[in-house]
C-alpha cells in the first residue's frame, strides 16, 4: 500500500490514516454471490455518440468503441445504452431491495484528453428519454473519478477530497443501490484497483421520482480534444438482487 | 457482564465477524438517561428488557436523546473505516403495548459530542398510527414522515434490520428497514447524507415520544441485538 486510500479513521477525530480496512474481506455471505450478466439486447446509441459495440454471448465481455469522430454530448444527455430491465434477469426492484453491480473494467479509453463515462442507471419509466433514478459509474478524462448522483442527467461530479485516480488506475466499480419507501433509491459507488483494494468510494442524493422501472448501462463520451481515432473500452457486468433482509441472514417468508 | 448472543444464524447465513469472533457483549445499565424515559433495563442472556417509565415527560422529536447504552466502548466495536459495512439486527421479542403512547429504540453512530450525536440514527418509532422507520442524520432533524402508503400497522415490526456504510465523501449513511415476523419487508428508509466529525460514539437509545395513552406505571420493551461488521466489497462475493 502505498499512499492511498488514506481512509478516514474514526478512531481519531478527523483523521486520516493509510490503512483501508476494506477490500479484502475475512469471509463472505455464501448466498450473496454475484452473477456475469450476459447481455442479450441490442445496443441503443440515439445519439450516435458511440462506435461499434459488442457482447460476447459466451463470456459476457462487452467491448465498446469511442469513436472519436462521433459528436461528443453534454453529460445532461442520455448516451448508448443497454436496456437491462428488458434482460431475462432484471425485475423491478422493490422496498428494502438491493443491487449490487459490478463494473469490471478489462480496458479503459486510453485518449486522455477526451471524456468518456460509464455506468448504471435506475430510475423511472414515466418520461422514455429520461433515467429520473441514480447514475452510479465512472468517469474516465486522463484520471479515473467515480460518479453517482441522482435525476436523469450524466452530470460532472466533483472530485473526492483525496483527489483522482490515475488514468486506468480503477479496475472494478461496484455501485450499491438500495430502495426505500418514501424515495426511489440511493447509491453508493466504489472503486477497487487491479489488486480488489479500495481506492475511492462515494455516495449519491436520493431520489424522490417515481418507482425505478428502468435499468440501463449507459457509456458514452462528454467532450473530446481529439477528434481522430478511438478508444476501447472493455468489461464484464456483474449483478446481484439482494435485500436487506438477505444482508441480515433472515431468510425469505414463507 | 450479560452476554448478548452473536446472531446464531440459525434462520440463515451466519453473520461474520460477530459470530466468527464470539458473542456480543451489552451493559445492562444506562450511559445516560436524561429524561428517566426508562426506569428499569436489564439483560439477560442477550435479552435486553426496558420499562419506560410512563410518569415521566415525553419528547416528542427523534432528535431527542433518551435513555441510552454507549456501545462503542464494547469490546467488540471498533471504529469503521472508509468502505466498511456494519450491519445491526434488533430483533423486538416485546413491543411496548400501550398503542397510544408513542416510543422509539433507536442506533445513534456519531460524533462524541456530549449533548448531541450528530451522526446518522437508525431504528423504529412506534407512532400512534403505526410503526415507521427511522433514517436520519444530524440530531437537529425533525420526525420523519409516515410512508406514502401509510405506517405499518402498530406492532407489527418484529425486526428492524439496518446497514451502515461509510463513504469516503461523508461520514456515513444508513438504510433501514422494518420487517414482520414473518421477514415480509414494512417500511425502508435511507437517510441523507452528513458530513460532520468522527464517528466516536455509538448509542442504543429508548425514547419516550408521546402520552397519549396510560400516564402512570410502566411500559416494558424486549429486544436483542445483533451485529457484524463487514465491508462493502464483501456485501456480495465478486464473480
Amino acid at each position: 500500500m502505498s499512499t492511498y486510500p488514506p481512509v478516514r479513521d474514526y478512531s481519531t477525530p478527523n483523521g486520516w490514516t493509510t490503512s483501508p480496512s476494506s477490500g479484502s474481506g475475512e469471509v463472505a455471505i455464501p448466498n450473496l454471490a454475484l452473477t456475469r450478466r450476459i447481455l442479450a439486447n441490442a445496443v441503443l446509441d440515439p445519439f450516435d455518440n458511440v462506435g461499434p459495440v459488442t457482447v460476447d454471448g459466451g463470456t459476457g465481455e462487452i467491448d465498446i468503441t469511442f469513436d472519436h469522430t462521433k459528436a461528443a454530448r453534454t453529460w445532461d444527455f442520455r448516451r448508448a445504452r443497454f436496456d437491462l430491465e428488458a434482460e431475462s434477469w432484471w425485475s423491478t426492484p422493490q422496498k428494502g431491495d438491493v443491487d449490487i453491480f459490478d463494473m469490471v473494467i478489462l480496458e479503459s479509453p486510453a485518449e486522455g484528453g477526451n471524456t468518456f463515462f460509464l455506468g448504471v442507471e435506475v430510475g423511472d419509466g414515466a418520461v422514455a428519454a429520461e433515467n429520473r433514478g441514480v447514475n452510479v459509474g465512472i468517469r474516465w478524462q486522463g484520471f479515473d473519478r467515480l460518479l453517482v448522483h441522482n435525476n436523469q442527467s450524466w452530470e460532472q461530479v466533483a472530485a473526492v477530497p483525496n483527489g483522482d485516480r490515475t488514468a486506468g488506475e480503477i479496475a472494478k466499480v461496484r455501485a450499491i443501490i438500495m430502495y426505500g419507501s418514501k424515495q426511489t433509491n440511493f447509491a453508493m459507488v466504489l472503486g477497487y484497483d487491479s489488486g480488489d483494494t479500495l481506492v475511492q468510494s462515494r455516495w449519491g442524493v436520493a431520489t424522490t421520482n417515481s418507482d425505478p422501472a428502468d435499468a440501463y448501462l449507459s457509456f458514452g463520451m462528454h467532450a473530446k480534444t481529439v477528434g481522430t481515432g478511438s478508444s476501447t473500452a472493455r468489461l464484464y457486468l456483474d449483478h446481484i438482487r439482494t435485500s436487506m433482509r438477505e444482508i441480515a441472514g433472515l431468510p425469505a417468508p414463507p | 457482564m450479560p452476554i448478548l448472543p452473536a446472531f446464531k444464524g440459525e434462520e440463515g447465513v451466519d453473520w461474520l465477524t460477530a459470530a466468527a469472533g464470539g458473542a456480543l457483549a451489552i451493559p445492562d445499565s444506562l450511559t445516560s438517561n436524561p429524561f428517566g424515559h426508562v426506569s428499569s433495563l436489564s439483560v439477560a442472556d442477550g435479552l435486553v428488557t426496558a420499562l419506560f417509565n410512563l410518569t415521566t415527560t415525553p419528547q416528542p422529536a427523534v432528535k431527542e436523546r433518551g435513555a441510552r447504552i454507549r456501545l462503542d466502548e464494547e469490546e467488540w466495536w471498533t471504529f469503521p473505516s472508509v468502505g466498511d459495512a456494519d450491519v445491526f439486527l434488533i430483533d423486538i421479542t416485546t413491543p411496548p403495548s400501550d398503542t397510544a403512547n408513542g416510543y422509539a429504540l433507536l442506533l445513534e453512530i456519531g460524533d462524541a459530542n456530549a449533548g448531541e450525536n450528530r451522526g446518522v440514527t437508525g431504528g423504529i418509532w412506534w407512532t400512534n398510527t403505526g410503526d415507521r422507520a427511522v433514517a436520519r442524520f444530524d440530531r437537529t432533524v425533525d420526525n420523519e414522515t409516515a410512508d406514502p402508503d401509510g405506517d405499518p400497522s402498530r406492532n407489527s415490526t418484529a425486526k428492524v434490520a439496518m446497514l451502515i456504510l461509510y463513504p469516503e465523501t461523508i461520514d456515513a449513511l444508513i438504510f433501514v428497514v422494518l420487517l414482520d415476523s414473518d421477514n415480509n419487508v414494512l417500511s425502508a428508509d435511507f437517510s441523507p447524507p452528513f458530513t460532520n466529525v468522527g464517528l466516536a460514539r455509538l448509542y442504543i437509545n429508548h425514547l419516550f415520544m408521546d402520552n397519549g395513552g396510560a400516564v402512570t406505571g410502566t411500559d416494558t420493551l424486549e429486544y436483542t441485538l445483533s451485529h457484524t461488521r463487514t465491508t462493502a466489497a464483501d456485501l456480495g462475493i465478486a464473480v
